[in-house]
């Protein structure tokens, strides 16, 4: 047992957790988010502030880092105005105007049961 | 003639008296009671052939109402053949129908069941998936570590890095 758990639980949490892990080496969000870019709406394009939520801090060279990557997307400098949400598990939720990526767990894990709920 | 006692002339006038007599009967009472007889006869005789004509229509009626009895009985027993006939037509469309409407009720209550347990499956598969999901999220969250978030993290800003707007 680890984490109070029995050895069926936790390597039911090891299989998501790497199901998501790899998801995200394999880059299965990509395709995902690149289609939401095209949707990006000139309201987001003139939006100054990118909400960000993470389930975890963001270190000052994250913070920068992503605020360089948004910046890029919607072709003008942006401030991030991160918060911590620790029901997203793990992952990002960015929110700039009416134009949101939601790569957390939290979302892949409600995608992955409405699949299965198809 | 006097040997005997016989008057001559009494016997002659007694004569003439009885041919007198016999004339005046012959035409006062002789023929009309010939002739009422006769008309009697003739009567009677009408009267009896009257009768045997009546007798004669009497048989006649007699055999055709027999006549009509006999296919009054015929027409009653065909009716009856063929009320019967209607009556097991009848009872055979009613039975098809019952069978039919039985069979429909079953095949109703067949789908319905496979509805209700097609339902009862999706239910318990949804609720499933729901409990899985709520689980997984539940678990993950007591076992993901700073370290896991951060590797996380930098991956996403890394596939964002490599997106186009």
């Amino acid at each position: 047992m680890k984490n109070g758990m029995t050895k069926d639980g936790q390597s039911f949490v090891e299989g998501i957790s790497e199901y998501l892990r790899q998801g995200g080496k394999k880059s299965s969000i990509v395709p995902k988010i690149q289609t939401l870019l095209g949707k990006v709406s000139s309201a987001a394009r003139k939006e100054k502030i990118a909400y960000v939520e993470t389930a975890s801090r963001l270190s000052e060279e994250e913070n920068e880092e992503l605020r360089k990557v948004l910046s890029n997307i919607v072709g003008h400098d942006l401030s991030i105005d991160s918060s911590i949400n620790r029901s997203l598990i793990a992952g990002l939720k960015i929110k700039i105007a009416d134009f949101i990526i939601d790569t957390s767990y939290s979302s892949q894990i409600n995608e992955m049961g409405e699949i299965l709920m198809r | 003639m006097d040997k005997l006692g016989i008057e001559p002339s009494l016997l002659l006038a007694q004569i003439v008296n009885f041919l007198i007599i016999m004339v005046v009967l012959n035409k006062l009472l002789y023929k009309p009671i010939l002739t009422m007889l006769e008309k009697r006869k003739k009567k009677i005789e009408e009267s009896l052939a009257l009768t045997e004509s009546l007798k004669a229509e009497e048989e006649k009626l007699a055999a055709k109402s027999e006549k009509v009895l006999e296919q009054a009985r015929k027409q009653g027993q065909e009716l009856i053949e063929e009320a019967r006939a209607q009556g097991k037509e009848e009872e055979k469309r009613i039975i098809a129908e019952a069978k039919k409407n039985a069979e429909e009720i079953i095949q109703k209550a067949k789908n319905e069941g496979e509805r209700m347990k097609k339902d009862m499956e999706n239910h318990m598969k949804d609720e499933a998936i729901e409990l899985a999901v709520s689980m997984s999220k539940r678990l993950l969250t007591g076992v993901m570590t700073n370290e896991v978030q951060q590797k996380v993290i930098h991956a996403h800003i890394k596939d964002l890095k490599n997106l186009k707007a």
